[in-house]
Parts: structure tokens; sequence; C-alpha cells
């Protein structure tokens, strides 16, 4: 990880564990997630996937992304990890790239910017949407409010430095699930 | 357990850098938990006279007196970004349980028609099922129901909140498939965009209800009138109450109309009762 752009914030752990003091996950959010498994499996959307880590903790789920065609991110995957609260639909799960990031509205420890997660959630909207909307993110940033305006500067002002930067920043899931 | 009046402690039992995302939502839940605790999302019903311990103000205090005594008063919502759409949404069942077992029927039979402007206006039946489900199971238990178990329900925060979901996406569906009727009022001269607005304002949980909220809620529905008492500092001796009043009625079937009324101070929505 680049040292240098290290943003201040609390979370610095990617790790992807069960928590110790797993939450008490109401009966809705289990059924709602467990409904929105099913339909995520046998939709079976070309470049987007996710499923909960494991059998014992329905709130905590892992999921990857692979960058739209015509884009910098073309060819490339991407891990991400989707907390759910106990209030799951009402309140949108927390998302972050599990996988080292180099996007405009994206920070140095995977926090997303991200209007659909923040202040227009919607209780209609559901994993599937998230993953398309972050999906369409990798080639449609938000320069207006960047993370990293580094990344926002050189998007349009120099593409090649961009791709050059973004690649030396990524890293092969398979590296990525080793950790 | 979180005691009443305590605070978790965040800072004691966590270093903020070793916060994983999981612990992080469930202090937050904590938190909110002891709000609950203290404002139930629908509260008891009291006399109007108790507004009157709240407010030194003369304006607001011949206000609180013109609304009149007597079985006169208001029933607390949570100010929680749902009040005005929980206080509806109470109300509406709280006045038809009081119906006869047909016109909740009707009214049941009605409202659930309505989810054809959901299919008109785009939204998916897989993504507005659940939601609608809650109103509808709600309907079902209402002619057992005493208004304690109705009041019950309603601090459920799962079924109010479905209940809410449903409500705002009729509102919105209204607005989407009456563009022409609204783009004029969501203008605001940089162009408007009706899905943008929706979105933002109607879709989003927790986003309070705003004029055109309630007009489209009050045109989806089109058995409901609604009356909201403006309880703030303007000039008068009286409340301001504004009318919304569908403008389409209803034909096909005949459910009965019910007339809501709400108490608004800037910011919040009460449920009133004359």
């Amino acid at each position: 990880m680049d040292s240098q752009n290290t943003t201040p914030t609390t979370f610095s752990s990617h790790k992807m564990q069960d928590a110790p003091t797993a939450m008490a996950d109401s009966h809705s959010v289990t059924k709602r997630l467990q409904s929105e498994l099913m339909q995520l499996m046998m939709s079976n959307v070309p470049g987007i996937s996710a499923f909960p880590v494991s059998d014992s903790n329905l709130c905590q789920w892992t999921g990857t992304i692979s960058g739209p065609e015509g884009t910098f991110y073309e060819g490339l995957t991407y891990k991400i990890s989707m907390t759910f609260p106990p209030n799951y639909p009402y309140h949108a799960p927390v998302i972050r790239f599990v996988s080292p990031m180099w996007h405009p509205n994206v920070d140095m420890s995977g926090n997303i910017c991200l209007d659909i997660l923040k202040e227009k959630w919607s209780a209609i909207y559901n994993v599937q949407t998230i993953l398309l909307s972050l999906q369409s993110l990798l080639g449609e940033p938000n320069n207006a409010s960047p993370l990293n305006a580094q990344a926002a500067d050189l998007w349009d002002g120099n593409p090649a430095e961009y791709k050059r930067l973004m690649m030396t920043h990524y890293k092969d899931i398979g590296e990525i699930n080793d950790e | 357990m979180v005691q009443e009046g305590e605070l978790p402690t965040v800072a004691v039992e966590h270093d903020p850098d070793q916060l994983d995302d999981l612990t992080i939502l469930r202090l937050t839940q904590e938190i909110k938990d002891v709000e609950a605790s203290k404002n139930p999302l629908v509260g008891d019903f009291k006399p109007i006279s108790v507004l009157l311990d709240e407010y030194k103000d003369a304006t607001f205090r011949s206000k609180i007196k013109a609304l009149g005594g007597g079985n006169a008063g208001y029933r607390p919502v949570r100010g929680d970004g749902n009040c005005a759409w929980r206080a509806f949404a109470f109300r509406y069942f709280e006045l038809l349980s009081k119906l006869s077992k047909e016109d909740i029927e009707a009214s049941s039979k009605f409202l659930l028609s309505r989810t054809g402007i959901l299919d008109a206006a785009g939204y998916s039946e897989t993504g507005y099922i659940d939601f609608v489900e809650e109103t509808s199971n709600l309907f079902q238990k209402l002619p057992d129901m005493t208004p304690e178990q109705l009041v019950s329900e309603f601090n459920n925060a799962e079924v109010s909140s479905a209940i809410i979901v449903h409500f705002r996406l009729l509102a919105a569906a209204y607005i989407k498939t009456h563009a022409d009727d609204y783009l004029p009022f969501i203008d605001d001269g940089e162009g408007a965009d009706i899905s943008e607005y929706c979105n933002r304002n109607i879709e989003a949980f927790s986003v309070e209800a705003d004029h055109l909220a309630l007009s489209a809620l009050v045109n989806s529905m089109t058995t409901v009138d609604l009356g909201v008492v403006y309880m703030d500092r303007s000039a008068g001796d009286e409340a301001i109450v504004h009318n919304f009043f569908p403008t389409e009625s209803t034909v096909e079937v005949d459910p009965p109309s019910l007339k809501i009324d709400l108490l608004y101070r800037p910011g919040h929505y009460d449920i009133f009762y004359k």
C-alpha cells in the first residue's frame, strides 16, 4: 500500500474474519439476506458475485466485481466486503474494497463514496443493485467530490498515467485471498 | 444490555483503530436503542394541554389554546426522519380499525390494487413485494386488534418500517407517473430530474416528507384527506391548517374515505386528534 496517500481514517483492518461478538441478527434480516442470496445465484449476472463469509453469520458477505469493458479496469477483478446492519434493508450495508483500489471515489482504506450507500440509500436496493452500481462507478467516477484527488485529476488529464498508477496498486484476487 | 440514561462505553471497551465494520454497526445500534427506549416510534395519546408545558412563547401558547380543549390531543411520533410517514400510516390504520370488517377488507383490496402504479412507475415486484406484504398482513390482523395491539405493532420497527417503505413507494410512483404535474415544483432552474428527486427525497429511508411528498402520498392513496396543522411562529392567534385532497377520486371500488390530521412543528410531525 502506498503510505504517502494514506487517509486519516479509523478503519485499518481489512481482514475478513468472523467477529467474536456476532451481531444478533433479527429474523427478518436473515430471511431477506437468504432470499437475496437465492436471487443473486439464480440471476447469475456476469462480472459480479457475492455470498456470505460463513454459514453462522449471514450479515457478513464477501463479493467480487469485474471492471467493465472499455474502462481502465477492464480485465481486473476486485474483492469487496459487505457488512449488513440488523436493520437492513432500512439502513445501508457498509461496503468497502478489500483489494487495493485506486479510484477517485475510493480511499486508501477501501472506503467508498457512493451516494446510494449514503444519503440516497433506499430499502428497495439490494446486493445486486449495489454491486452493479459499484461496477458502473469504476467506469463513471464522480470526479467532482473525490476521495483520491490524484486519481480524479488524472482520469481526464492523463489517462496513460492513470492506468500506470492504478496498475501499480492492483493486486490479483488470488493474492488477496491468501492474506 | 445498556441501561437507560447510560451511553455505551465505546471509548473504554474499544480502541477506535481496531473497530471492524460489524462492531461499529453494533455500537451504533446500541446508541440508537438507548434513544429508542426514551422515545417510542409511536407514543401514547396526550391531551393538547400537555403541549402548553413545552412552550413559553405567547404565539405558540395562543395557537395551542386555539386548537381546543376537550378531546383534542396528539400522539407523539419519534423524530427519526420518518415521522410524517409513520404518523400518517399509523393514523390510517387506527381510523380503519374502528370500521367494520367489510370496510377494512374493501380498503385493503383497494390499497393493494394501487400496487399497479408501482409497476407503472417501473419498480420491480421483487423490489417492493416484501413491503407491500407487510401492509397486507396488518390489514388481515386489523379487525381483531385492540388499540393497544396496533400501537405495539407500529412500535415493531420491522413492521412499521416496511409499511413506511410501501407508502413512500406509492408516493414516489405517483410522482413518476404524473411527472408533468410535479415537474414545475421540482425544477430548481438547473433542470429537474423526477427520478433523482424521488430517489433523494422520497425513496430514501429516513428523509423527512416535504410538501410534495405529502401531496403525492394523498394522491396515490386517493381515499384520504390530509390536514396539517402548522404550529410555528408565524403571525396569528390560530395555527394555519394546510389541507391536501386527492385530485383523483376512487370509482371502481368504494372504500370509505378517511381524514387524517397531523400536527406540524418546525422539522417534526405528530398525529393530531380533534
